[in-house]
């Protein structure tokens, strides 16, 4: 099994090295039947090996000093549901995009890059070691990188690329050096080794402010870095508060891309990552992770409730999911959180097919007239359910699996976690039940901006019209490769593909595949109540969306011009914020240095070169004076001699006599006295 | 004939060649030149395929355990009181070298074919650029300390003359700048040279001796010798032995160059020819931590293990100082220089933390930064001759223009940002485990530098992925304008053939990095059991 | 008169026994005296007869000099012979220094030849011959005096051919200043040291090195006049040497000079006058019981500051010679470092430095006045863009320059290369402060050295021509370049085997 596992790892990169040398629709072809097969391949392993105990399969890779390094496959419940999951939800967006990016003239590159990542993207799940991990969490953000940046002319797709690698970055960061510390305390990088059953890691344990680990011991604090770096991972793949801005933007990529990385399978990560690396966390850590996710899920389910951009509606709904899953991990519904992503990654796919499937036609719409219009703004839209009718559907059941109404995917998992929430609440002090109300709050919030959605831009009348009042639009549900992937995904958001039961979620086999039996029973009242009071008010909030936008009932809180508006449309300011407090000083810390490095570093290379010519012009200067001067005095004391010798030859014989005398007498005179 | 002397006095042959070749053949200079890196490849590559690994091959402090050896008595000066001045012509090579030599010699074969673009007086700078060849691998082969030095010092003229005559705007200052640069480190080398000459013996004759192993035994060293490791004496009232070691490490530390002795690099980066860039970056970098591994660490492990904490915080300013400059840069080839002081920090680190992976993750850095800078900068040299321009707010949407470079332009860019699978991933994530491993088993090396250094990772990301997104996507916008647009053609097969190996290695090595530990491990292993018994 | 009687035979004795050892030397007698009347006999166009008889000459005395080495090893007592009466002292070193002497006398007396602007000289060339014949009979005598009468004799014979030879080609105003200066230097320093000696006499009644009482007489007297007495001496031997004050002469008497003349100022006189300083030192230092005065104190001092000044002084010159001048005078600081050893192995290296920066210096004044006979340069603009003209030429300049800096692969790294060594040799027996300083400063210095030595390879190669200035009237011989070239090749050579060299001295 773990070789059919390893092809269907490597089947899309087979299909990436292919399209790297062809061109034109053949590759689109080669990268949907390479998927294709893996997902049939994966489903084999699925049906095999679930719930029957993990393989794991390695063989070294290097050897660095003394230390072995080893490559391989862990295939434990976790992953082989991961590798399942991203097959069935690639394979229907490859469908899609070959009809969706049909037209565009870089479709070879636009497949290129979908299998690398979903080659990067199925490893990531299989991966039994530390090192293969992080290499393939970041090939998975770089492969993201390249489809966001798709259009690369596009200004704003750039950016935003650029932004989502950069935070991502941070989260990189995060992971290595929890991975750093990981290793120095436990000398593998072994996923197993550390986190299996009575692993390292939970052989490890605090004493006196250090971290102790068989062989080793470190610094308590560090444990906690570890742990804060490996929030920061999540935060920055799974979009969390606070490394959460990049992925509204990363909505300029196209929509098919949207709808696999953004919100089905990469951004999922984050959770996969907490689930493989569950035994770290102590209590105190775990409740800040629920703190973390409770907030994102809030917040940016807020800031969905005033949105125009379809996509960007179904981002922030994507965030506050993701949310909620994390939320789930911090209470310790690992299930429940599981459960969610898989049940998540169904319909908010399916959610952005219909969007990608609306966009297009109103792109139609919008080159045939020559119209003005962004054709991802839910305003321009309306009346669509009688032209796209399978849309429509689709759509409906999307949205309510997303609103967790009964009888769909979305009712299991969800429910479970508020459930849970509240027991988990109960077990502490009364601060904590502030998780479990907001995200009571969050999901009717939910309901309402999906509801708003749906309004706007199936019923209606097609408000396009408003601008240019004649229109051609001969818009419909489109091709097979539209219809089959929303058929597809639409039936995997219903209940029965998860449970029989359609109310107790405790009775999924996915649920029941990651917990043990105690779980089961339905100990106390919240499992009645909750499910009963939050779709009751669901439906009441939906009806309340009814009112507004539909039956369009003046409402005072609705009104567009207040602060609370503006502060959930303007996505609480986040990205002006960050801009303000981290990249700027960045920057200006960088051409400080710079300064520095110019006039401070090397100026002082300069002021001793300087020192040096001036040192060596003094010498040079004081040469020349002091020789010249010597040399004047000396001929002056000369000329002064010659002179005074001189004065004596004045040619008279009497004299020289005289003077010859003069000198002997001295002479005698001399010699007497001494 | 032995490998290595082969491979060292190559160059020289073909040089003499062009010498003696009149210059009405001039333009047949490039293809010698061409062929004799292709020969030194192949040479190296078949040294490469014959070195035996093992413990005992692990070299380092074993004089028996170097392969390849060549040792010829050379110079034998009869010194009357002080017995005979023995040198010897000692060259071999061991895990750490051998690596080394390869990626230089593939270097080499780019750089000879980015000086095509060499056109006025070609005699003169092929002659040269052989010389520096010859002795680039004469560094890395030699054992004996005078052999060394003589090759290190040989590199210097060259240099000067290549960036002087063939370089840019500013050439002289910055030919200048370097040459006294490098001379202010060497000529105090040189002394301790002498000293450590002077203060070991070679048991075998019993006369001093210039062989480096020899060297990093303290049973050679006189008693009362200056560098003796018994009796300590002191030079200006500091440890006479630290001062050796300082002196010795300032020395090659400009060459790495390690902040705030890096100022020198930047500007000689943006006034040299591409090919005498490549050359700098790609392989002259790595003979400076060559030298800290080599010398520095094998002729002072005692000091080098108490200043290791020094060492290692200079490694991390170097990481953030140089990507944080860089992140400030117009002058494309200026943020690469800036970005490999950057990289080099990793290095430094990795020898700092004096831990198996340290070390190998230090070496691999060499090793993958001598192949990604030298394609970095090609890659600069590219648009540089065809526009004469480097300012990164002259050019916007050069994807559309030239998309197979704008390929090769991000495979350099996130392979250097440290991209899994690629060579520089499995290096610097190697040096930071081994620096913050240092932390918990030999302690020399606290924590939280690998930690600092980590966020390198980040800001390299920042300031490629900026210039990527301002020049190389967006709708097309230059400086220059039409003329501008004609002059910039995607890039030729010559261009291709010099990219793609590059390309491949840092692909490869990113994958299989068995094809460097694979060689090195058993001396990195050898050196660190060496240095670990200074460790208190 | 009676006793001068009894002592003359064994005056005589001493005198005939002495002249096997003083071969070399009556034959430069003879060869002078050929000159001379080949001179007075073929009168205007006797250049070329003079050069060749003259150079065959020197051949001979360089084979005479090497068979005193010979001569000396079949002597008992330590290879070394008091002649004269104990005036001269003939052993292993100083015949060394007469093999330099010699040598880079054939050398110089070649170059005379080839400069074209002394051969375009009146007077002809001949009586140039004739003076350096002379000087350096005087160089010979130099190198072995032992005794304050003949140092004062040989200082004097050379300093006089000297003169002749700076104003030789006086028809400009500055070279004959700088002839006047040289002269007047010269008187005073010569009457300074006089007046040393004779105060030395005054204190020992001892002229002689070696027997008599002049050091213990003198470590007998009173130390502060001994210390005058002393100084005094060595002004007269530092006018030769140019150290450190006693240098200001040299820049603008060498830019002055001829060039030719120049080489010749800039190397043999400064190489006999360490022999001169050796022999003067070894009585005192040798002598446990002399503390009056400290010579290593005085070397390393008077070493540092010259390396210091010369160096300094040389970056901001702009004229070549000139530039060399100053350089000539860093070397002899560096060379004290040597002396200041006091170790024979200190005094080998000494005398490997020395030669290698004879060779140096030579090629690189005769390359000087290449570039100033065929590009009429003087000074470093006129170098522009000669290098890529004149490659060759070029070229050599460049290596001779990097022997002068002491870089490798040159003759000149391997001579500080030992200097070092040797130094180092000493300082870790006693761990002379100075010796250190010593030695840091010789490093500190190359760099500095660098600045301007660099910057002749600067103009020569990297600045472009702004004028182009095509070959200009005086198109000499190749000559001069051969020569240099040779010169060049030799500095190489010794740069990878020194050995060859420390072989001969």
């Amino acid at each position: 099994m773990a070789y059919h596992a390893l092809a269907a790892v490597l089947l899309p990169l087979l299909a990436f090295v292919i399209n790297c040398f062809i061109k034109g629709k053949a590759t689109g072809w080669v990268s949907t039947i390479a998927i294709l097969l893996s997902a049939v391949i994966s489903i084999i392993v699925f049906s095999h090996t679930f719930n029957g105990g993990a393989i794991h399969l390695s063989r070294v890779w290097f050897t660095i000093g003394d230390t072995q390094l080893y490559a391989g496959l862990l295939l434990n419940n976790l992953s082989i549901l991961m590798l399942l999951l991203v097959n069935l939800i690639a394979l229907p967006v490859h469908i899609f995009s070959m009809a969706y990016m049909g037209h565009d003239q870089r479709y070879g590159r636009y497949f290129t890059c979908l299998s690398l990542f979903c080659f990067s993207m199925l490893a990531l799940v299989v991966v039994d070691n530390m090192v293969l991990f992080y290499t393939f969490w970041e090939l998975v953000g770089f492969s993201s990188y390249l489809l966001i940046g798709f259009w690369y002319k596009k200004e704003k797709a750039i950016q935003a690329n650029k932004k989502a690698f950069i935070m991502n970055r941070i989260g990189d960061v995060g992971l290595l050096i929890a991975i750093l510390v990981i290793y120095a305390q436990f000398h593998t990088f072994d996923l197993v080794k550390l986190f299996g059953q009575g692993g390292l890691v939970s052989q490890s344990f605090f004493k006196d402010g250090l971290w102790i680990a068989p062989g080793a011991s470190i610094p308590a604090i560090w444990q906690y870095i570890a742990c804060g770096g490996i929030f920061l991972a999540v935060c920055a793949k799974s979009a969390q508060f606070p490394l959460h801005t990049w992925l509204p933007d990363a909505m300029e990529g196209p929509t098919s891309v949207s709808a696999l990385i953004h919100a089905a399978t990469m951004v999922a990560a984050g959770i996969f990552l907490l689930g493989r690396v569950y035994p770290m966390f102590n209590t105190a850590e775990l409740d800040a992770l629920a703190f973390i996710g409770c907030f994102t899920a809030f917040m940016a389910a807020t800031i969905a409730l005033t949105q125009n951009d379809l996509k960007r509606i179904l981002a922030f709904s994507t965030i506050s999911q993701l949310g909620f899953m994390v939320m789930a991990m911090g209470i310790n519904a690992y299930a429940s959180s599981l459960f969610h992503l898989v049940t998540h990654a169904f319909f908010k796919c399916l959610l952005f097919l219909v969007a990608g499937v609306v966009i297009h036609e109103m792109q139609h719409v919008k080159d045939e007239n020559q119209l003005d219009i962004d054709p991802q703004n839910i305003l321009y839209m309306g009346g669509l359910r009688k032209r796209m009718p399978l849309t429509f559907i689709a759509a409906i059941i999307g949205g309510a699996a997303l609103v967790g109404l009964p009888l769909t995917s979305g009712y299991l998992s969800k429910d479970g976690i508020l459930i849970q929430a509240f027991e988990w609440s109960d077990t502490k002090s009364i601060g904590y039940k502030i998780v479990p109300i907001m995200m009571l709050i969050t999901s009717w919030l939910t309901a309402f901006y999906v509801a708003r959605l749906i309004f706007k831009v199936f019923f209606g009348k097609l408000r396009v019209l408003d601008v240019k009042p004649v229109v051609i639009c001969h818009i419909s549900d489109g091709g097979w490769q539209y219809r089959v992937p929303l058929i597809l995904l639409s039936l995997c958001c219903l209940f029965p593909v998860f449970s029989l039961d359609p109310l107790l979620y405790e009775q999924s086999w996915l649920f029941k595949a990651f917990t043990t039996a105690d779980h089961l029973e339905r100990m106390n009242i919240y499992h009645t109540i909750i499910p009963a009071g939050l779709n009751i008010l669901s439906i009441a909030v939906i009806y309340l969306a009814y009112a507004i936008y539909i039956q369009e009932r003046k409402m005072l809180p609705f009104a567009q011009n207040n602060w609370a508006f503006d502060f959930s449309y303007n996505q609480w300011y986040f990205n002006k914020a960050y801009n303000t407090i981290f990249v700027k000083p960045v920057l200006a810390l960088g051409s400080g240095l710079f300064w520095f490095d110019r006039k401070v570093v090397d100026g002082f290379i300069r002021l001793l070169q300087n020192i040096l010519l001036w040192l060596s012009k003094v010498a040079d200067v004081m040469d020349r004076y002091v020789i010249d001067g010597f040399l004047h005095l000396l001929t002056a004391i000369v000329q002064y001699i010659g002179n005074f010798v001189r004065s004596f030859q004045t040619g008279r014989v009497q004299y020289y006599l005289l003077s010859m005398l003069a000198v002997i007498v001295a002479w005698f005179i001399f010699k007497t006295l001494i | 004939m032995n490998l290595l002397t082969l491979l060292i006095f190559i160059p020289l042959l073909f040089g003499l060649l062009i010498v003696v070749l009149p210059s009405s053949l001039r333009n047949s200079y490039k293809y010698i030149t061409l062929l004799a890196a292709i020969v030194q490849l192949g040479i190296s590559l078949l040294l490469y395929s014959q070195f035996k690994t093992g413990a005992a091959n692990a070299g380092i402090n074993h004089e028996n355990q170097f392969q390849f050896v060549q040792k010829l008595p050379w110079i034998q000066l009869d010194l009357g009181t002080m017995g005979k001045m023995q040198i010897d012509y000692f060259v071999g090579i061991d895990g750490i070298s051998i690596t080394l030599l390869v990626m230089s010699a593939l270097v080499m074969v780019v750089a000879a074919i980015a000086s095509w673009e060499i056109t006025k007086n070609l005699k003169g700078y092929f002659v040269l650029f052989l010389i520096l060849d010859m002795a680039v691998f004469g560094v890395f082969c030699s054992l004996d300390f005078f052999l060394f030095y003589l090759f290190y010092e040989l590199m210097l003229l060259p240099l000067y003359f290549l960036i002087g005559m063939w370089g840019g705007a500013r050439r002289e200052y910055a030919a200048i700048k370097f040459f006294l640069y490098t001379l202010f480190g060497s000529v105090f080398m040189l002394l301790v040279m002498v000293g450590l000459y002077l203060s070991v013996k070679d048991p075998a004759t019993g006369s001093h001796t210039f062989n480096i192993i020899q060297m990093m035994n303290p049973a050679n060293y006189d008693a009362n010798s200056i560098f003796s490791t018994v009796n300590h004496q002191t030079l200006f009232g500091f440890p006479a032995r630290t001062v050796g070691f300082v002196v010795l490490f300032i020395a090659f530390a400009i060459k790495v160059p390690v902040v705030p002795l890096h100022t020198w690099l930047p500007d000689a980066h943006v006034e040299a020819p591409t090919a005498v860039s490549i050359i700098l970056a790609g392989v002259l970098l790595k003979i400076g931590s060559y030298g800290i591994i080599r010398i520095c660490m094998g002729i002072f492990p005692d000091v080098a293990v108490s200043g290791s904490f020094a060492l290692g915080l200079l490694g991390v300013i170097s990481i953030l100082y140089g990507a944080l400059n860089a992140l400030a840069q117009r002058d494309l080839k200026r943020m690469i220089a800036y970005s490999s002081v950057s990289h080099m920090g990793f290095v430094l680190l990795g020898i700092a933390s004096l831990t198996t992976e340290g070390i190998s993750g230090a070496v691999m850095q060499m090793v993958s930064h001598g192949f990604l800078s030298s394609m970095l900068f090609f890659l600069v040299g590219v648009i540089y001759t065809r526009v004469h321009d480097r300012d990164i707010y002259n050019f916007r949407g050069l994807g559309t223009l030239m998309p197979q470079f704008t390929v090769f332009v991000m495979i350099a860019f996130f392979a250097s940002l440290g991209l899994p699978g690629f060579s520089a991933f499995i290096a610097e994530a190697f040096t930071l485990a081994g620096t913050f491993k240092s932390g918990s088993i030999n302690g020399l090396l606290p924590h939280w530098m690998a930690a600092c250094a980590a966020l390198g990772i980040l800001l390299s990301a920042c300031y490629f992925l900026w210039t990527l997104q301002r020049m190389f996507f967006g709708t097309e916008r230059l400086k220059g304008g039409e003329e501008w647009k004609h002059a910039l053609k995607d890039i030729n097969w010559r261009e291709k053939s010099a990219l793609v190996p590059l390309a491949l290695m840092a692909l490869l090595l990113g994958i299989m990095p068995s094809l460097v530990f694979g060689k090195i491990n058993d001396s990195v292993i050898a050196l660190v059991d060496f240095t670990k018994q200074y460790i208190r | 008169m009676n006793d001068l009687l009894a002592s003359l035979p064994g005056q005589l004795t001493n005198t005939i026994g002495s002249l096997p050892y003083f071969n070399p030397e009556i034959y430069l007698a003879v060869l002078f005296l050929l000159v001379l009347i080949t001179d007075l006999i073929f009168g205007r166009d006797s250049a070329w007869i003079c050069r060749i008889i003259a150079i065959g000459g020197l051949l001979i005395i360089l084979f005479k000099d090497l068979q005193q080495i010979g001569l000396l090893q079949t002597r008992a007592d330590a290879g070394s012979v008091f002649l004269f009466s104990n005036m001269l002292r003939l052993y292993r070193t100083a015949i060394s220094f007469k093999l330099i002497i010699d040598f880079f006398a054939i050398v110089l007396i070649i170059y005379f030849g080839l400069d074209t602007r002394l051969r375009k000289h009146p007077k002809g060339l001949s009586d140039l011959y004739t003076i350096v014949i002379a000087s350096i009979l005087g160089l010979h005598i130099m190198v072995m005096a032992v005794d304050l009468l003949s140092v004062y004799i040989a200082i004097e014979m050379v300093s006089l051919a000297s003169y002749l030879l700076a104003a030789y080609r006086s028809e400009n105003g500055f070279s004959a200043e700088s002839g006047l200066k040289y002269v007047l230097f010269g008187a005073v320093s010569s009457a300074v040291m006089l007046y040393g000696i004779s105060l030395l006499y005054g204190l020992t009644g001892s002229l002689n090195y070696f027997d008599g009482n002049l050091v213990p007489g003198l470590i007998a007297a009173n130390p502060a006049i001994v210390t005058v007495a002393i100084i005094l001496v060595l002004v007269g031997i530092g006018f030769k040497l140019s150290f450190i004050p006693m240098h200001f002469w040299v820049p603008d008497v060498y830019q002055g000079a001829p060039t030719p003349v120049t080489a010749y100022l800039s190397t043999l006189p400064k190489v006999a006058a360490f022999a001169l300083l050796i022999n003067f030192l070894t009585p005192f230092v040798f002598n446990l019981k002399w503390v009056a005065f400290d010579f290593r104190l005085f070397l390393s001092v008077i070493g540092v500051i010259t390396m210091i000044a010369g160096n300094f002084a040389a970056v901001w010159q702009k004229n070549i010679k000139r530039i060399l001048a100053y350089s000539s005078i860093g070397h002899t600081g560096f060379a004290l470092m040597a002396v200041a050893t006091f170790t024979g192995q200190g005094i080998s290296a000494l005398t490997f430095y020395l030669a290698v920066y004879v060779f140096a210096n030579i090629g690189a004044l005769m390359l000087a006045s290449y570039f100033t006979n065929v590009g009429g340069a003087e000074d470093l603009d006129g170098y522009k863009g000669l290098g890529i003209k004149y490659p060759l030429a070029g070229v050599s300049f460049v290596i001779i320059l990097i022997s002068l800096t002491g870089l490798p692969v040159s003759a000149g790294f391997n001579g500080k290369l030992l200097v070092f060594s040797s130094v180092y040799a000493v300082y870790e027996q006693n761990h002379n402060l100075w010796l250190l300083l010593l030695m840091v400063t010789g490093a500190l210095t190359t760099v500095v050295s660098l600045f301007y030595y660099i910057k002749i390879p600067l103009y020569l190669f990297l600045k472009k021509q702004d004028i182009e200035i095509g070959p200009t009237a005086v198109e000499s011989g190749n000559g001069l370049l051969i020569v240099s070239v040779i010169l060049a090749a030799i500095v190489l050579l010794l740069g990878v085997f020194p050995t060859y060299l420390v072989g001969i001295l």
